[in-house]
């Protein structure tokens, strides 16, 4: 009788524990949320916790004057891009470094992977877009989606090459005899497995893209009507009248904030599952 | 030459090749290239236009007259590590109860505490720029409320409440991957060892510092690892928190090279910024090289 109580006690402890840290995690955005329906004055005031009146007109004002919908649409197809190249590039890339033999394939693995090791962080993106400026990309998104199409990610080969090591070489064989190539036995055989994998590599690199700022700023910054969502979002905030913009910055941040949110309670699993996988791996 | 012929196949090396081409231009143009072009011009005084040979001298200011990039580099490390008082308390914490095989809603609860992380850094430095703002931000209207600040301070007009923000913000973000990191760590402890202690007598207290420290100790050292290589790559919460603002006090090492780079103001010297890129990547292969070598002998401990 008495244990039975002690473990009650401990367990009430746990739930309060974690609810408590589940409302302070989640206090920041629904704030955030709730306060977007506000006016300017209300959200300076920061008195009353729920608006007086629910104003949609922020949101349409973000999107229609604020130029958000135009951001939308470039986040859209920069994302869609990045995520295409991510998925064609890892998913080849893994499946020649687990199966493929070719002379120098330990140089060009062992290069890939020592890259990882130099940090050069921002000093190397100078230099990059000296090398976008020469091919005229610039200016545009499409100079980083062409650096996406080129530089894979290194955690999502390791991924791929991981998932691919632990599949029976049986398989390949068979299809060998059977009469695939090389790369005819990836597409027949290998990749309908990969789904799994590919699922946690599209998620994340739908992260990356959506969330990217850095370059996607530098490279639109003498041309707005390539900014994608983030870097309207932070534009919006650097200008001028920016104080009395607070509702539509808001309201801009939840556009940019939803459809991710949306993605995330649908898919959860395939991020937690890719942040643990990479790490270990990576 | 017969027996290379024999060990490769023709076709598979010719498709190999054909499609890690674009990895392997992309290797070469876009990662190699620029280390080339960093440490070229780490010795050449450049304005984008004319460069002249200049030796050490980038290096010599370095490491006389700058300042503000030693700064910036100690500033790093105190974000970095200083977080981690909280956050690695707190992820364990919260890995241990969720761990719990009793407990329900767990994935409600992980689902939550990983929120954060997917939101990306413009919207959440928005969110946390918000919350902290000196017009009555409902930070500001809390401490006042609860009687800890009688007016509204203003939380990035001086450094270590500029810090204060940055260090509050990360642990938000990213509390919850430790969190992960350390429950996947729990998976591998086996039962045996807690139900052999159970029937020794060891208290609770003494389980968690004899058998789960330990088993966990691999976890620890993954988690102190990226903190310091992801620490040392921190550039964007800086840069949409504070701006390395008040007056460049809370300048990290990447958003000071980065303002060096793209922040010129009316003399740009990619030399000098070349120079301290140079000297930083240093500064992490010798701090990453030190923490492998001293976690792997107090690996041996266990």
């Amino acid at each position: 009788m008495k244990q039975a109580k002690r473990i009650n006690f401990h367990d009430i402890v746990t739930y309060i524990f974690l609810i408590v840290l589940f409302l302070v995690v989640v206090f920041p955005v629904a704030y955030a949320f709730i306060s977007s329906f506000k006016n300017t004055s209300e959200i300076l005031a920061g008195t009353n916790f729920i608006p007086e009146n629910w104003l949609w007109k922020n949101y349409t004002e973000a999107w229609k004057i604020a130029q958000f919908g135009i951001y939308t649409w470039n986040s859209v197809y920069y994302s869609f891009f990045c995520v295409l190249f991510a998925l064609i590039s890892s998913a080849l890339s893994g499946y020649v470094f687990s199966r493929g033999k070719f002379p120098g394939k330990n140089i060009v693995f062992g290069m890939q992977t020592g890259m990882m090791f130099i940090v050069l962080g921002t000093s190397s993106l100078y230099p990059q877009l000296q090398i976008l400026k020469w091919l005229h990309l610039n200016t545009n998104l499409w100079g980083i989606i062409l650096m996406q199409f080129f530089c894979g990610s290194i955690t999502n080969i390791f991924l791929v090459r991981g998932f691919c090591d632990s599949l029976p070489k049986e398989m390949d064989e068979a299809a060998k005899i059977d009469g695939c190539s090389f790369l005819g036995t990836f597409i027949k055989v290998i990749l309908p497995l990969l789904k799994p994998v590919m699922a946690t590599i599209g998620i994340l690199s739908f992260q990356g893209a959506w969330n990217d700022y850095l370059l996607p700023m530098i490279v639109t910054l003498g041309n707005p009507s390539q900014r994608t969502l983030p870097v309207g979002l932070v534009a919006l905030k650097g200008s001028s009248d920016a104080a009395a913009a607070w509702n539509l910055i808001l309201a801009g941040a939840m556009i940019s904030a939803i459809p991710m949110l949306i993605v995330y309670i649908f898919c959860n699993r395939y991020f937690i599952k890719g942040l643990t996988a990479g790490a270990v791996k990576g | 030459m017969e027996k290379i012929r024999e060990k490769y196949d023709k076709h598979v090396v010719a498709s190999s090749y054909l499609v890690l081409a674009p990895q392997i231009i992309g290797l070469i143009v876009f990662s190699i290239y620029p280390v080339f072009w960093v440490i070229r011009y780490s010795v050449y005084h450049y304005d984008g236009i004319t460069a002249s040979f200049a030796g050490l001298e980038n290096f010599i200011r370095i490491f006389t007259r700058d300042s503000g990039y030693w700064m910036s580099i100690l500033n790093t490390f105190i974000i970095a590590y200083g977080k981690l008082i909280i956050e690695i308390p707190l992820s364990l914490m919260a890995a241990m109860l969720l761990s719990k095989k009793v407990l329900k809603c767990k994935k409600l609860f992980s689902v939550g505490f990983y929120m954060p992380n997917v939101l990306g850094i413009a919207v959440s430095a928005m969110i946390f720029t918000f919350l902290f703002s000196s017009f009555n931000g409902i930070i500001n209207n809390f401490l006042i409320f609860a009687g800890i600040i009688k007016e509204p301070h203003n939380w990035f007009s001086d450094k270590w409440s500029a810090m204060t923000v940055i260090c509050t913000h990360s642990i938000w973000v990213g509390f919850s991957t430790n969190m992960l990191f350390f429950m996947a760590g729990f998976q591998n402890i086996p039962d045996d060892l807690y139900e052999a202690a159970e029937i020794d007598g060891a208290s609770k207290i003494k389980q968690f510092f004899k058998i789960t420290i330990p088993m966990i100790a691999p976890t620890l050292r993954i988690i102190l690892m990226l903190a310091m290589v992801n620490g040392m790559k921190m550039t964007n919460n800086v840069l949409l928190l504070t701006n390395g603002g008040p007056a460049g006090k809370t300048n990290v090492v990447m958003l000071y090279i980065y303002k060096a780079f793209f922040e010129t103001g009316a003399k740009a010297q990619y030399g000098y910024a070349s120079a301290m890129g140079v000297v930083t990547s240093v500064i992490v292969a010798i701090v990453t090289l030190a923490y492998l070598r001293i976690s792997k002998k107090s690996a041996n401990v266990y």
